[in-house]
């Protein structure tokens, strides 16, 4: 066949296929924009100030005017709930932040480099995942005093080794892969290969992985919460809410049920939605 | 012509095996020579190693000079700068040889960025022009397409065009065509011999079908397990073969001349290369084979112009040759 009649034949590429949410991915997309909505605009959703008290009206049963019901200092426990969506949001994305980009990095290197520093790294993996991540979160938030700064720390020093064992599973997958021999032939740098070649490849499994694990933040900072290491009193944070109703559980239920659904809710978002994305890497 | 890459004795052992032993052949500027055996001949090793891509345990001997250095020895930092820039390389497998996540025209770019340092507008025109080049049609448009929305020949086209980016003197081809179908090898074959030609460079082609390198190739190395049989200019190695390898190799193509007749074989399988036979490596399977041929290496001996043998039986398997003519 000449040269001529090669350039001949056009044919037309496909359309891309359209993205398809599934209805679940969508309910836990909308979950979650509800409690965005709530954490960006609290003031105008809240009903109330969530620090307003209001002798008047301690310990009141949810009514139209308190739907939630109040707590034992007269706060709206709707408005606390509204607003705590802020600051657990906030520690869903803090606690996955730098845990997702510093274990990624890190794993993407031993991924790359192999040999003893691989096998240091499956050492260190082994011991820390003997460890109960909850035990181990709390015993360093006892030594650093509670709060939410050092919770971040806490949490950051420890969960960075479960996205370096993700991601160091995938490079060495993609590793082994054509186009990175390729990269290799072409004269490329292995910070090249790896950065722009092979990471990109290997990152689906870590956007998957960050939605649950944003989800178990948001266990973990209110569990923290509740025992008192987490976010500290008066701040509206769902753990905290549930723990100064604790002592009402018998008399005023509203106090820390309202909360906990919250908790339960916000994490059904977040697994739909991640749920929804693996799908949708999967099919790929 | 002058030689543009001259590899003398190169040798890789991996472990206690040998599967390429004292490999000698020259590359000349504008030539597109041959590399043809069978399976686990050495071929694909040998083309690896002028790179430095084997695999860590491989250890090479010999030299291979190429623009006065030797590629064998040179440092990490150099022979990456020779990679793609001087020396290009595609593969078998066009499938999977690019990278999923990113559109042609940004490999291609890439290529062109850290080799030449073009970037932006004057990048893409170029992308857009060595796409042309290797007969993608529309090729602006297909910039954007990612390389599964492309066929598999003209994703063996992609790749030759970045490895093309750089304008490498010297395009190392292993296999190219072989997880193709039979018109797309074609047509990928007519745009090698052209792009050799209007790009004044030279490649080395590694198959296994003795077809494709009469039909492209200037000059031709027949490899059996892991050493040279038989080189020199296509015409002479495939008509008047002068090893006895070569001529079973011929014998064993299907033709019209001999239709509805059993193919000639020959008969037992290569070497394992942990155990190589002392003598010629093919001399356990060699019909010619006499006492001598297992005694020593045979050295590649030269027996007309620019045409080497290493069979000591030379004379008799061309006797053969003139009579079956």
């Amino acid at each position: 066949m000449s040269v001529t009649q090669e350039a001949t034949m056009v044919i037309a590429p496909r359309p891309r296929p359209r993205l398809k949410l599934t209805p679940t991915t969508l309910l836990g997309a909308l979950i979650l924009l509800a409690f965005v909505l709530c954490a960006a605009f609290p003031d105008a959703i809240a009903p109330y100030a969530p620090n307003k008290f209001d002798y008047k009206a301690t310990l009141k049963p949810p009514s139209w005017a308190h739907l939630f019901g109040t707590d034992n200092f007269g706060r709206d426990v709707l408005s606390r709930t509204i607003w705590a969506a802020r600051i657990d949001l906030q520690i869903a994305v803090f606690c996955t932040l730098f845990p997702a980009i510093f274990g990624t990095l890190i794993g993407c290197v031993i991924g790359y480099t192999g040999g003893w520093v691989d096998s240091v790294f499956r050492r260190v993996v082994d011991v820390a995942i003997t460890i109960p991540f909850l035990v181990l979160v709390i015993a360093i938030v006892a030594v650093l005093g509670p709060g939410l700064t050092n919770m971040y720390i806490a949490v950051s020093a420890v969960n960075w080794i479960i996205y370096a064992r993700l991601i160091r599973g995938e490079i060495l997958a993609q590793k082994r892969r054509d186009y990175a021999a390729a990269g290799k032939v072409m004269g490329f740098s292995a910070s090249r290969i790896l950065f722009r070649h092979l990471l990109p490849n290997a990152l689906s499994p870590i956007m998957v992985y960050w939605m649950t694990d944003m989800a178990l933040a948001i266990l973990l900072g209110s569990s923290l919460g509740y025992l008192g290491l987490g976010a500290q009193p008066p701040t509206s944070e769902w753990g905290v809410l549930i723990g100064d109703g604790k002592n009402f559980m018998t008399t005023a239920w509203w106090m820390s049920i309202f909360p906990g659904i919250a908790i339960v809710i916000a994490g059904t978002g977040f697994s739909l939605l991640g749920d929804g994305l693996a799908k949708l890497v999967r099919r790929r | 012509m002058s030689v543009l890459l001259s590899v003398r004795d190169l040798s890789i052992r991996i472990g206690a095996a040998t599967p390429v032993d004292n490999v000698s052949f020259d590359v000349k500027s504008g030539e597109m020579l041959g590399i043809v055996g069978e399976s686990g001949s050495g071929k694909s090793l040998s083309l690896r190693a002028l790179l430095q891509l084997l695999p860590p345990q491989a250890s090479t001997g010999g030299t291979a000079v190429w623009q006065g250095q030797d590629l064998l020895a040179m440092a990490p930092a150099d022979i990456r700068r020779v990679r793609g820039r001087e020396i290009a390389m595609i593969f078998q497998e066009p499938m999977t040889a690019l990278d999923p996540v990113l559109t042609i025209g940004k490999q291609i770019v890439e290529s062109l960025d850290v080799h030449l340092g073009l970037r932006g507008a004057v990048a893409r025109k170029r992308a857009v022009e060595l796409l042309d080049l290797v007969g993608i049609p529309d090729a602006k448009r297909r910039l954007g397409n990612y390389p599964h929305e492309f066929s598999g020949g003209m994703r063996q086209r992609a790749m030759i065009a970045i490895a093309l980016a750089a304008e490498p003197k010297l395009l190392l081809a292993d296999e190219p065509t072989t997880a193709l179908d039979v018109t797309i090898q074609d047509q990928i074959l007519a745009l090698l011999l052209r792009l050799k030609d209007e790009l004044a460079m030279s490649v080395i082609l590694v198959t296994h079908d003795l077809g494709i390198v009469a039909g492209t190739c200037d000059r031709v190395a027949v490899m059996y397990a892991g050493r040279i049989m038989e080189s020199g200019p296509v015409y002479p190695v495939f008509r008047t073969p002068a090893h006895a390898y070569t001529l079973g190799l011929m014998r064993s193509v299907p033709d019209r001349a001999h239709a509805r007749q059993p193919l000639a074989f020959i008969p037992g399988t290569p070497p394992d290369p942990g155990a190589m036979p002392p003598g010629c490596r093919f001399a356990p399977r060699c019909g010619f084979a006499a006492a001598m041929c297992s005694a020593a290496p045979p050295p590649l001996a030269d027996i007309g112009e620019d045409h080497q043998s290493s069979c000591l039986r030379a004379e008799d398997v061309g006797r053969v040759v003139r009579e079956a003519a």
